[in-house]
């Protein structure tokens, strides 16, 4: 089973030489401080999780090695973490109602098949977008494309901050409805 | 039933969006952390919503997509459509902005832009003149490495040359992250004061007759002509680089260390800046603690393009406090309430003097 498995701790790789070890002395300790921050001290635990995600991209590594490996290892720790938390919903006493309809992928492979979304993904968003009101569909590049703040988008298509972050969540959770509508989740192998 | 997981899903993308704002009070993040304890979805939907939001970030948008209206007042110097910056300077955080830069510049020898990419000319060195007059900081990379990140209504001028770095900030506030080159040193003028590094980040902000200087790392030195009698030599101060045989007064300032220099007062003692608070202005916040009212003015006029002027009795006022930049505009109705002064407007321009 490749989902979240804390007993499956590998040998600490910043031990070694090479790519992977440089990786990890770089990155380790940032992602493990991110998720901490965002999900907390787990379970699952934040070191475990960022040290799954590294052993995925050691695997990786050695067939395919992904182009940008930082935002390979981000993604790889979310969907552990999202694994994780599907295994616990369904231990979750009120969890069935929700069970098995966030995504439509499962969870043979948790690693990221890319970064970055192309092809029938790409085509999909972009039609969401082009569907959405303009000044979302701006303020969402803004922010997403050019990095902007909340506030700077909005200030620049002349909206206040509270309805630039309005606009973002909306134009994101459009995306996301559509992409899982059409079986084709985003950063997982696969998609079935 | 799908209603909780919309609901789960649609709070996550709000929670997301929120956390990335600028304004999140540790009340905010209190109650995010409320939500996501309530029920293991949440977190799973939160983790998706972040999957889903990098993900966004790595897509390669056809143009259309990419339009933006140009903006409704003037000096509107977006272009239609840009690429976006590297993908590491997006996750690595909100406040990377490459767009929105106007150029204006003789030759390019030095200076690669981004995102429209580099320009190389065979020509003498000539000072590169970059002027933000978009309405976000704009940050901008030069040909040694280092980064110039200017704030709002801010100008600077770059000349490199083999012997040394050179900038001169003209007007505004500017976080530069200089790469280290021992053997080109990096020289900042601005305001009578000369800020010199090898390798570190740092702020400048000037105003009016005042600048100030705050590091986030390394270490840098600050020197000024002696302030004689309140009178510094005004060629000197403007000057890229100043004339041999002036009198200097310099100091070493630490990592999150601040100092202050005016025409008036020379240059004043370090002080110990509050964390984060050392370039808050790129993420479109300014924070002040104790800090002159004429300064602020100087802020508010540059921010907002409005010239209210201030009364000398009132100019040693200090205040304190956190202002969103989209918000600086209201700060003439706040300030009263906050300090013993009223705005005249029987002038040609509002005028803040000190309260009868």
């Amino acid at each position: 089973m490749p989902g979240y498995d804390p007993e499956g701790l590998q040998p600490d790789p910043s031990a070694g030489s090479g790519e992977l070890a440089e990786l990890y002395r770089q990155y380790f300790d940032e992602l493990s401080d991110s998720l901490r921050a965002t999900y907390g001290n787990g379970p699952p635990d934040p070191e475990d999780v960022a040290q799954h995600a590294f052993e995925r991209l050691g695997r990786r590594m050695d067939e395919a090695p992904p182009e940008r490996p930082k935002g390979f290892l981000w993604i790889c720790a979310r969907n552990i973490i999202m694994d994780a938390k599907r295994a616990e919903r369904v231990r979750h006493r009120n969890g069935s109602e929700v069970e098995n309809r966030f995504f439509v992928g499962s969870s043979d492979s948790l690693d990221p098949e890319r970064v970055f979304m192309a092809g029938e993904q790409l085509r999909l968003v972009e039609d969401v977008l082009r569907q959405m009101p303009k000044r979302r569909r701006q303020i969402f590049v803004l922010a997403r494309v050019h990095g902007l703040t909340p506030a700077a988008a909005g200030k620049r298509v002349g909206v206040s901050r509270t309805s630039a972050v309005r606009h973002i969540a909306l134009a994101t959770e459009e995306i996301a409805k559509a992409l899982a509508a059409a079986g084709a989740p985003i950063g997982q192998v696969g998609g079935k | 039933m799908g209603h909780r997981l919309d609901a789960a899903r649609r709070d996550a993308h709000s929670w997301r969006a929120r956390r990335e704002s600028d304004v999140f009070s540790d009340k905010d993040e209190q109650d995010f952390r409320r939500w996501m304890a309530e029920h293991p979805a949440h977190a799973e939907a939160f983790a998706e919503a972040e999957v889903v939001w990098m993900s966004l970030g790595e897509a390669e948008f056809s143009a259309d997509i990419l339009e933006i209206d140009a903006p409704k007042k003037t000096g509107g110097l977006w272009s239609n459509t840009f690429s976006g910056p590297a993908w590491g300077a997006r996750l690595a955080g909100g406040a990377a902005v490459f767009a929105s830069l106007a150029l204006v510049f003789v030759t390019a020898q030095f200076f690669t832009s981004e995102p429209t990419g580099p320009v190389a000319v065979e020509a003498p060195p000539t000072a590169l003149v970059l002027s933000n007059s978009a309405s976000t900081p704009s940050e901008y990379e030069l040909a040694d490495g280092s980064t110039l990140t200017l704030g709002i209504g801010s100008n600077a001028e770059v000349l490199f040359d083999s012997t040394q770095r050179s900038v001169y900030l003209d007007r505004g506030e500017a976080l530069f992250e200089v790469a280290s080159l021992p053997d080109r040193p990096f020289v900042v003028t601005t305001g009578g004061a000369e800020i010199r590094v090898t390798g570190t980040m740092f702020e400048l902000r000037r105003r009016h007759d005042a600048v100030t200087v705050g590091v986030v790392e390394g270490e840098v030195e600050v020197s000024h002509a002696l302030a004689l009698s309140g009178v510094v030599d005004e060629t000197a101060s403007q000057d890229w680089s100043r004339q041999e045989g002036t009198l200097m007064s310099r100091t070493r300032l630490q990592s999150g260390e601040r100092v202050r220099v005016s025409r008036s007062e020379g240059l004043g003692e370090p002080f110990t800046a509050e964390a984060g608070q050392i370039g808050a202005w790129r993420s479109g916040t300014l924070i002040y603690l104790e800090t002159p009212l004429s300064d602020v003015i100087s802020d508010l006029n540059r921010y907002a393009g409005s010239s209210i002027t201030l009364d000398p009795a009132a100019a040693g006022l200090t205040l304190s406090g956190t202002f969103d930049v989209s918000e600086i505009h209201q700060l003439p109705e706040i300030l009263p309430l906050a300090l013993p002064v009223e705005i005249d407007t029987t002038g040609d321009t509002e005028r803040i003097v000190l309260r009868k």
